[in-house]
């Protein structure tokens, strides 16, 4: 019992507090962004076309919504989540704080190519909050894309500790 | 430091975050200078007494979703103040939008005919079939083939100089007045601003008809 416990602990390094920390100000970045973008949904502002640029017209289109309810709210409350996991993962370092990071990050990642194929396929206009939400989520992944590889996770030291144990 | 001390920072913070972003939200948008626009002439579409004391000047982008989003509370406006204000609808066609120039042909071309207002509604309402339709003429023949155009005069009119001409002006006028977004109201020569609902703006142009009378 003893050894799987250190089994399961050694598979996980750590992740440095620079990136684990870049994470963080990246989340809260898109929290701010997506919460904006939720805040001026829901007051009802009406909407602008300007002379060099888009509309807001990705804002008023019905892809915007999912299960009535707007994909801004959905982006605020995935930040949140990214913003409390990498506060704690920086706290407690616990491996499964990195995991629900790299889970959240991914997650962000995939949607992020979605919303943007909904822009430019579907809608046919962009959002400059929506782009930039699809900025800090791609780094994010990235970032912590680079700490699993890097410094998170690590097959080979499990290895090493199951074949002693075998040994 | 203690994690309950680091929490608390945490939840401050993002609570001054969501604060500040729902003030920066409800913040109303201006566009800082504005210029005047041209007077009221005679080749200007308009809807409403010619000695109205209240003069709505708006100018739009029959392709622009912000404006089509507008056009109802336009249209209650007009409904509701009929006979007390003079509404002016200027063209200010916006480059990213293909087929905004051709449907301000389209209806220079049915004013000439006296249908302005017919197509302006037809082209607003049915916004979404033809803004990126690489044949959006054929939906504005049908439009006014239901508003009783002469299909003959308008595809002449469509292209003709003077509709273009007018749609130059209007432009120009707007880029005077320092015009950069699309829908952009006057009230009395006035740039409208600090609205934040399409009931806020109706608002504003209540209160100038009740000051007025």
């Amino acid at each position: 019992m003893m050894n799987l416990k250190i089994l399961s602990e050694k598979r996980y390094g750590i992740i440095p507090n620079i990136l684990a920390g870049a994470i963080l100000v990246v989340g809260f970045a898109g929290f701010i962004d997506a919460s904006y973008l939720t805040a001026k949904r829901m007051l009802g502002s009406p909407l602008t076309c300007y002379f060099f640029g888009g509309c807001d017209a990705v804002n008023a289109s019905p892809y915007s919504l999912m299960f009535g309810v707007p994909l801004s709210l959905y982006g605020s409350i995935f930040y949140l989540l990214v913003v409390l996991s990498s506060v704690a993962y920086l706290q407690h370092k616990k491996p499964i704080f990195g995991i629900a990071l790299m889970i959240l990050t991914t997650l962000g990642f995939v949607f992020s190519g979605y919303f943007l194929f909904l822009q430019a396929v579907m809608i046919k206009a962009y959002c400059f909050y929506c782009v930039i939400s699809v900025g800090t989520s791609t780094t994010n992944f990235i970032l912590m894309s680079v700490a699993w590889r890097k410094y998170f996770y690590k097959p080979e030291v499990s290895a090493s500790v199951s074949s002693e144990i075998v040994g | 430091m203690k994690p309950s001390i680091i929490w608390s920072i945490v939840v401050i913070i993002l609570l001054v975050a969501v604060f500040s972003v729902v003030k920066m939200a409800k913040a109303p948008v201006t566009s800082g200078v504005s210029g005047s626009i041209p007077e009221i002439s005679a080749g200007d579409q308009t809807r409403g007494p010619k000695d109205s004391k209240v003069v709505v000047v708006e100018y739009s982008d029959f392709q622009c979703p912000a404006c089509a989003a507008f056009f109802p509370a336009v249209d209650d406006l007009n409904k509701e103040l009929d006979g007390k204000i003079l509404f002016v609808y200027r063209n200010f066609p916006l480059p990213q939008h293909q087929n905004a120039e051709l449907a301000a042909e389209a209806a220079g071309a049915a004013g000439l005919q006296g249908k302005f207002w017919e197509m302006h509604d037809a082209l607003f309402e049915n916004q979404a079939e033809w803004s990126e339709s690489g044949n959006a003429k054929d939906f504005f023949i049908r439009y006014a083939g239901t508003a009783g155009i002469n299909i003959e005069q308008f595809n002449r009119d469509i292209s003709s100089r003077e509709v273009k001409n007018k749609i130059e002006d209007d432009l120009s006028g707007g880029f005077k007045a320092n015009i950069n977004s699309t829908p952009t109201f006057f009230l009395n020569g006035k740039k409208m601003e600090g609205f934040n609902s399409y009931d806020e703006f109706k608002n504003l142009v209540r209160e100038a008809v009740r000051n007025n009378s």
